[in-house]
């Protein structure tokens, strides 16, 4: 056993080692700023729980059941994503980080190699599911009035459910590497999964969950529901640890342990397992993922290429960077998200209640469109941070061969901005036109839309990519994760300011413009130069923020060791 | 054809290369010698228009790297000691990429790179992506790359490593060949023995000074009759010869 933790020790000595030698200035902001963001997270997500249990607890006869179900499925959930997120950590703890042949060339047992991956594994996929089960938990127990043991409790039977959850996830990475590589698998992994949960996530929106607050619709919709009096299977780990939060919610304390035994004894059984599929399979699967497969891809012949013009700079970087991107199977993933997101935005229109409204269709369509503009701009914020402000860490350690070659920095980022731009404008321009047109915005509005966003998106690419470059870094494993960190976050926020500042110059102007239509009166003289002002300020502003942060990008880069 | 002028080079406050100055004419293989840590990859580096120096200024062929860099580097072919490239490219794609970006044409490409494919015996990997590629592979990719646009000057860093002895001997005679016509090959290196048996000039830094510089022959004047090899000349002036 000790030879497990002493395994485990480079990566926790990594961990402190980052936190403790890093310049005293920069931590502790960054760290104060990382919390923050992670409280107001853990807040809001107790903050919904509670409102909801509560809310249900003031339901006759069904709120307890509704309560219950409301578990089930948020334990269901959380042991798929616990067993999703096992099976990619997973393969890449087991069979594709870089220290796995220094690892294995020690004199420790494979067993005991495999469980401190495991270890290291598990850590990986469960704290985040685990954080935010806490919230949930805790407004159970306030709801129910059930004691802060109960809590501890709680955290044991959930603890065992992610132990089983990873081990099966381990157990079933260790089996499917005999039939696919590592490497290959983890895309697949990725990809399905990532598919999977658009199709559900696009289920889950056309069954119209909003009907539950819609007052007309609410009986049946929760009578419907609480007749549901599906079976709970005996031999889910999940039902385990349903059985025994009920009990204990319940202050049934003698079952829900027993309940709790089951469940941890089924943990370690299952641990046992995997050490014993390891011991037959796992140095056999890892021969295979160590091994390389050779890819082909033929490009045009002699005779072809002799045709061709040489192609400029400009677009002999742009089709690296294309060629690249494509070849890449995690962004396709990342692609199927976007879509999704995109059809579930636009979907989202259509079943707004514009005519049932008490407030004037007109009022409330332009309104709507305002808010549109908002929402779309952050969608495609969002959108941006996962591949425009990634796009210059992607160059990892071969950047040396843009720092050596004849290209100016300056030029390498405008390039990646334009490469960026076109399919991000046309993005933007879509989602804002689609729901303007299923808003019946007025003609004004629908130009004043398309207007900003076309003035708006460039310089969010530009703050993606200048950020990117200010805060690059060239050594991640991951890049595509980059814009989860420090950086990540400040481009989000120069995002979300400027955005706002957009809204806010454009809103009040628009105001006294459709004010005046409607009261069929001319524009005073302030309202004009106001409304001037402020649409002048729109473009200098959208100009400022591509040109400035592109070249704090460019000087950045340049002056870099 | 290089011109190096008291440049300097500091990590923050640590001096990496201290008011370095070399000369190096054209048609020469120059050889650029000194232990772990004493500022040869930094030099390399600013050579190759990587790093900015604090202080000093590096000329090209006459091109000033600070202020014309991109004209500077497009005289320059500049192969690293650690050979990352775009995992996601074949070598032909890679090839082609770096051809366009110095502004090779169509035909001359398809020349240079059926030659030095042919040269480091890369033909049959060419259609493969370079995520596939060993680490020799990927360093001889990385050469024919560097040569691609026919350079006047050559930058080096350890140019052996990762290589196979067939490959190593292709190298050293390609890099004769070249200052043969004309071109001028900067190689740092660690094994001694290849500096000794190709380079025309040599100069041995440490702690980011040049120690000594010029022929090998010269070296061994200068250094009396108990350096009859680079290697003892090498360790006395380092400091690093007292086996325990």
């Amino acid at each position: 056993m000790n030879a497990v933790i002493l395994l485990l020790t480079p990566g926790l000595r990594g961990m402190k080692n980052q936190l403790c030698h890093r310049s005293a200035s920069s931590i502790p902001w960054k760290l104060f700023f990382l919390a923050l963001l992670g409280l107001c997270f853990w807040a809001g997500t107790f903050w919904i729980s509670w409102r909801v249990l509560v809310y249900f607890s003031g339901i006759d006869e069904i709120g307890t059941l509704l309560s219950y179900k409301m578990l089930s499925m948020i334990i269901t959930v959380a042991f798929s994503l616990l067993f999703i997120s096992a099976v990619i950590t997973t393969v890449s703890r087991f069979y594709l980080s870089k220290d796995l042949i220094c690892v294995h060339a020690m004199p420790v047992a494979a067993w005991q190699v495999l469980l401190s991956r495991w270890a290291a594994a598990y850590v990986d996929g469960s704290w985040m599911v685990l954080l935010y089960l806490i919230p949930v938990l805790l407004s159970y127990v306030l709801v129910f009035d059930s004691g802060g043991l109960t809590l501890v409790l709680m955290g044991m039977a959930v603890m065992s459910l992610s132990v089983t959850a990873s081990v099966l996830g381990g157990i079933f990475v260790i089996i499917l590497v005999q039939v696919i590589p590592a490497g290959r698998l983890r895309s697949v992994l990725v990809v399905s999964g990532v598919l999977v949960f658009c199709l559900l996530y696009l289920a889950a929106r056309m069954i119209r969950p909003e009907q539950l607050v819609d007052p007309e619709a609410f009986n049946t919709v929760l009578l419907y529901i609480a007749s549901l009096e599906t079976p709970s299977y005996p031999w889910f780990p999940g039902t385990w640890c349903f059985d025994s939060i009920q009990n204990l919610l319940e202050k049934n304390t003698g079952p829900a342990l027993i309940d709790m035994a089951l469940s941890w004894s089924f943990s370690l059984v299952a641990v046992l397992t995997m050490l014993l599929a390891a011991d037959l399979y796992y140095k056999k699967g890892l021969s295979k993922s160590l091994g390389k497969k050779q890819k082909t891809v033929k490009g045009p012949d002699n005779a072809r290429l002799m045709q061709k013009k040489q192609p400029s700079l400009t677009r002999a970087l742009a089709f690296r960077e294309i060629r690249s991107f494509m070849r890449d199977q995690t962004q396709w993933s990342q692609i199927f998200l976007v879509l999704a997101l995109i059809i579930i935005y636009i979907y989202n229109f259509t079943l707004l209640p514009l005519d049932r409204s008490p407030i004037k269709a007109f009022y409330l369509q332009n309104l709507l469109s305002f808010l549109n503009m908002g929402l779309a701009l952050f969608v495609l914020t969002a959108v941006a941070g996962r591949f425009a402000y990634p796009a210059v860490s992607m160059e990892s350690e071969a950047f040396w061969i843009i720092r050596s070659s004849p290209v100016s920095l300056s030029r390498f980022l405008w390039i990646k901005f334009l490469v960026y731009l076109v399919p991000l404008f046309i993005m933007a321009q879509v989602l804002i036109i689609t729901t303007n047109i299923l808003l019946h915005v007025t003609v004004f509005m629908m130009i004043l839309s398309i207007v900003t966003t076309a003035l708006v998106v460039p310089p969010v690419i530009a703050l993606a990519i200048g950020i990117g470059s200010i805060f690059a870094d060239f050594n991640l494993e991951s890049p595509l994760k980059s814009v989860t960190s420090f950086g990540g976050m400040v481009y989000m926020t120069a995002c979300a300011a400027l955005v706002a500042m957009i809204i806010l110059l454009e809103a009040g102007p628009v105001y006294t413009i459709f004010m005046a239509g409607i009261k069929n009166r001319p524009l005073a003289g302030y309202e004009i130069a106001w409304s001037a002002v402020s649409f002048v300020l729109v473009p200098l502003i959208c100009t400022a923020c591509v040109i400035v942060p592109m070249r704090l990008g460019a000087r950045h880069l340049q002056q870099r060791h | 054809m290089i011109s190096i002028q008291n440049i300097t080079k500091q990590y923050q406050g640590v001096t990496a290369v201290k008011d370095l100055t070399l000369s190096i004419p054209p048609g020469c293989l120059f050889g650029f010698i000194g232990p772990n840590g004493a500022g040869k990859t930094t030099t390399i580096r600013i050579l190759a228009g990587i790093l900015l120096p604090d202080a000093g200024t590096v000329r090209i062929a006459g091109i000033d790297l600070n202020t014309r860099p991109e004209k500077a580097k497009q005289k320059i072919g500049f192969i690293p000691d650690r050979p990352y490239l775009y995992e996601k490219l074949t070598g032909n794609e890679f090839l082609k990429f770096c051809a366009d970006i110095y502004g090779v044409g169509p035909k001359n490409f398809i020349a240079t790179r059926d030659r030095y494919l042919s040269l480091f015996a890369m033909q049959a990997y060419a259609d493969h992506l370079i995520e596939s590629y060993s680490h020799g592979m990927k360093q001889r990719l990385v050469m024919a790359s560097a040569l691609i646009h026919d350079p006047a000057i050559i930058i080096v860093d350890e140019p052996m490593v990762g290589l196979d002895p067939a490959a190593i001997r292709r190298v050293k005679k390609l890099f004769r060949d070249l200052t043969d016509h004309g071109k001028t090959v900067f190689m740092s290196t660690h094994t001694l023995e290849i500096a000794e048996s190709i380079c025309d000039r040599v100069a041995i830094i440490h702690k980011g000074r040049i120690l000594t510089q010029g022929t090998v022959a010269e070296l061994q004047a200068r250094a009396g009759d108990s350096h009859d090899r680079l290697e003892d000349l090498f360790l006395d002036l380092t400091g690093s010869g007292g086996i325990p």
